[in-house]
């Protein structure tokens, strides 16, 4: 039973500590990994926002870069250049010292301008059919040269198709300023390009004609790539109508989002897809909650009205995050694990203790038992007995203790004695049961107090290595007569109480003398005393558990104190001698409160009543 | 309670101090091991600050007598106090060592 307690308690213990534990480092490794979420996202953000500003700036200047470059071809061969603040312009011709090139001027004009500026892989220039009304061309006017693979090639184009329905044209000859056109692909390469277009007027504004510069994006496309944010991270473009002009993935060019699937599926707020359409800026969590979670930034370019965007996967942007996340929860399994390896480890130890423990507790008790049992209990003892009350009683301070007492009658006698041995404990103990059956022994041979206690000195010095003694107060009242033999061997004086003449009662220590402690010297001379107790008179034995009994302050309560005591129980009208002792036993209780007992207690009172009790009265 | 044992031309002196009472006995039976050694020499235990005594510490000063009788030396006592005279006077102790 003790066992499965103790196991349950260091179990419980055990809960209790991984419990807290536990808890205490799930919160800090929550807090920790929050703020670390907060840190990475901020960082996230940061350089997303970097990216942005980086391909805007990058995307911007190149499409500046062809602007310019048309503008300055058409101001050198053809008029002066208007440039207004919104970005409109176009070019007027000045009919001063304009002199109109002829056809082949102008394809030569395109060609060295492709061999001059190789990022433009293609210039367009086309005329209102006006202009060059003797051309072969079916449609009107219109030269184009590309590069295809180092080699300029010119082609005719209003031999081929009408021109001016085409995009490029069509757009900036009817909005009447310059145009980016959608991106396409270009026929004879492949390649995906934007194109811009500048109107060229004549007098009274009148239109004369549109040029058209193409553009590679493949650059874009490259640029992208490079300035992303996180190695994966998925950096793209749109054009207005939300087709892709750059995407890592080149199957995705040219194709729209809705074609595509991407984007549409993002879970996301309709506020996103709003800022998206009026080519706002903005950051939004996307597919949260789900394995596709990501940062999803996006911001426009101003100049052709196509959308920049960047996704960052969670796995990515919180890669370290996660890997912390997975080191330390398993750090915190190791460290569990550990812990309750180490529990276990000093609760087997624990429990040992405690069993041995428990084991020498349960061997105490019934050694305590077995010293109780030696010592006469039953009241009244002497049930038979008018003449006589007697009463004893041994607290010890530990399980077992060194004090006795014991009485009986033999012979119409009462041999009784009081002892208290050296030390307390179970050491104490053992010598007191020696001492106890040897009294027992002694005492069936002979009456006189001093041989029984030299009897006792004799066996108890032999061999006593250890040097153990025992005070002792031992008496022989002739229960007819009232005549008291005592031997006192080193023992706290006993108080007596007398009658005097005119009954009142007179209670003090006597002065026996002292002889010596048993068990010191083999050979003493033990001298017996003699006196009388008339019927009413007691003798009350105790050993010094009672005069050195300690209160909190460790005052002791003193041999006055006692005395006081006993004279005060028969003030109180504390007769029998049960009481009385019990009467004493309390005082000295409440005079400890609640201290500790430092010293076996015993007692033992010896009231003489005399022969015909019946005639007492006190 | 401590015990400061010092030797001085044969005497050898134990100066004891505090309580000995049967908590303190079994560690001052350790530390008064020196005087059993030298039992044979004049031995004087100096009592003056020794507040308290009990059976426990009155069994150690027998084991001392004992072993100063077997190897020729004595014990004595000096400075006692009233109380704890007593309880060499009580027990019957007093007779068997020598007061100062």
């Amino acid at each position: 039973m003790k066992k499965i307690l103790g196991f349950r308690v260091v179990l419980n213990l055990t809960l209790v500590v991984l419990l807290v534990g536990g808890l205490v480092y799930t919160l800090g490794f929550g807090i920790c990994l929050y703020l670390a979420r907060q840190e990475v996202a901020r960082e996230s953000n940061e350089k997303a926002a970097l990216a942005i500003s980086n391909i805007q700036g990058y995307v911007d200047a190149e499409l500046k870069r062809v602007e310019d470059i048309g503008y300055t071809l058409l101001s050198s061969k053809f008029g002066k250049t208007t440039r207004f603040d919104d970005g409109g312009s176009f070019v007027t011709i000045d009919p001063q010292t304009f002199v109109l090139p002829s056809e082949e001027e102008v394809c030569a004009m395109l060609d060295q301008f492709i061999n001059a500026n190789p990022h433009i892989c293609g210039v367009a220039i086309g005329f209102e059919n006006f202009v060059y009304p003797k051309t072969t061309g079916q449609y009107g006017f219109a030269a184009y040269v590309t590069n295809v693979s180092g080699k300029n090639e010119l082609f005719k184009l209003g031999e081929i198709h009408d021109f001016h329905e085409k995009e490029w044209y069509k757009e900036a000859a009817v909005q009447n300023r310059p145009y980016w056109s959608r991106p396409f692909r270009e026929t004879s390469r492949g390649k995906v390009v934007a194109c811009y277009s500048i109107p060229l007027h004549g007098i009274g504004n009148r239109l004369v004609g549109v040029m058209a510069l193409d553009i590679d994006t493949e650059a874009f496309r490259v640029k992208c790539g490079e300035a992303a944010p996180f190695p994966n991270a998925e950096v793209a473009m749109v054009d207005r109508e939300f087709r892709f002009v750059s995407h890592p993935d080149t199957t995705y060019i040219l194709k729209s989002i809705a074609e595509v699937g991407t984007y549409a599926d993002y879970q996301a707020d309709d506020s996103m897809r709003i800022k998206m359409m009026n080519h706002e800026s903005g950051q939004y969590v996307v597919n949260e909650g789900t394995e596709h979670e990501g940062m999803f930034y996006f911001a426009p370019i101003e100049r052709t009205g196509w959308m920049l965007s960047i996704e960052c996967s969670k796995n990515e942007v919180y890669g370290n995050v996660e890997r912390m996340k997975r080191d330390t929860t398993f750090i915190a399994v190791v460290s569990i694990l550990l812990m309750i390896v180490c529990f276990i480890f000093f609760f087997r130890r624990l429990q040992k203790v405690t069993l041995s423990k428990a084991g020498i507790e349960s061997e105490l008790k019934i050694a305590s038992a077995i010293q109780m049992g030696m010592i006469p209990k039953l009241y009244p003892a002497f049930p038979n007995r008018k003449d006589l009350d007697v009463y004893g009683m041994l607290h010890p301070a530990k399980s077992v203790g060194g004090d006795l007492y014991d009485y009986f009658v033999r012979d119409e006698k009462l041999f009784f004695c009081i002892g208290d041995v050296s030390g307390k404990g179970v050491p104490a103990s053992l010598y007191m049961a020696v001492v106890r059956s040897l009294f027992r022994n002694v005492s069936l041979h002979t009456n006189a107090p001093a041989e029984i206690i030299g009897g006792l000195n004799t066996a108890l010095s032999e061999g006593n290595d250890h040097n153990m003694f025992c005070t002792m107060f031992l008496g022989v009242l002739d229960l007819k007569s009232g005549h008291l033999d005592y031997c006192n061997a080193g023992h706290n004086a006993p108080i007596v109480r007398r009658l005097n003449e005119d009954n009142t009662v007179n209670v003090y220590y006597t002065k026996p003398k002292v002889n010596l402690a048993i068990g010191v010297l083999p050979d003493f001379p033990y001298v017996s005393e003699e006196t009388h107790l008339k019927p009413g008179e007691a003798i009350f034995l105790y050993t010094d558990g009672v005069t050195e009994a300690e209160n909190r302050s460790k005052e002791l309560f003193g041999e006055e104190a006692t005395l006081k005591t006993l004279a005060d129980a028969r003030n109180n009208n504390v007769r029998s001698a049960i009481d009385f002792v019990d009467y004493v036993y309390r005082t000295l209780r409440s005079y400890a409160q609640g201290a500790e007992q430092s010293d076996d207690i015993t007692m033992l009172i010896v009231e003489y009543k005399g022969v015909d009790s019946d005639d007492i009265n006190v | 309670m401590t015990i400061q044992i010092t030797e001085n031309n044969n005497v050898v002196t134990g100066v004891l101090d505090g309580r000995l009472d049967t908590v303190a006995a079994s560690q001052f039976a350790r530390d008064m091991q020196p005087l059993l050694d030298k039992a044979d020499k004049h031995i004087v235990l100096d009592c003056t600050n020794l507040h308290f005594i009990s059976s426990s510490g009155l069994r150690l000063f027998l084991s001392l007598r004992k072993q100063t009788i077997a190897m020729g030396g004595d014990v004595t006592i000096k400075g006692v106090s009233p109380e704890v005279k007593q309880v060499f006077t009580i027990t019957g102790f007093f007779s068997l060592f020598n007061f100062e």
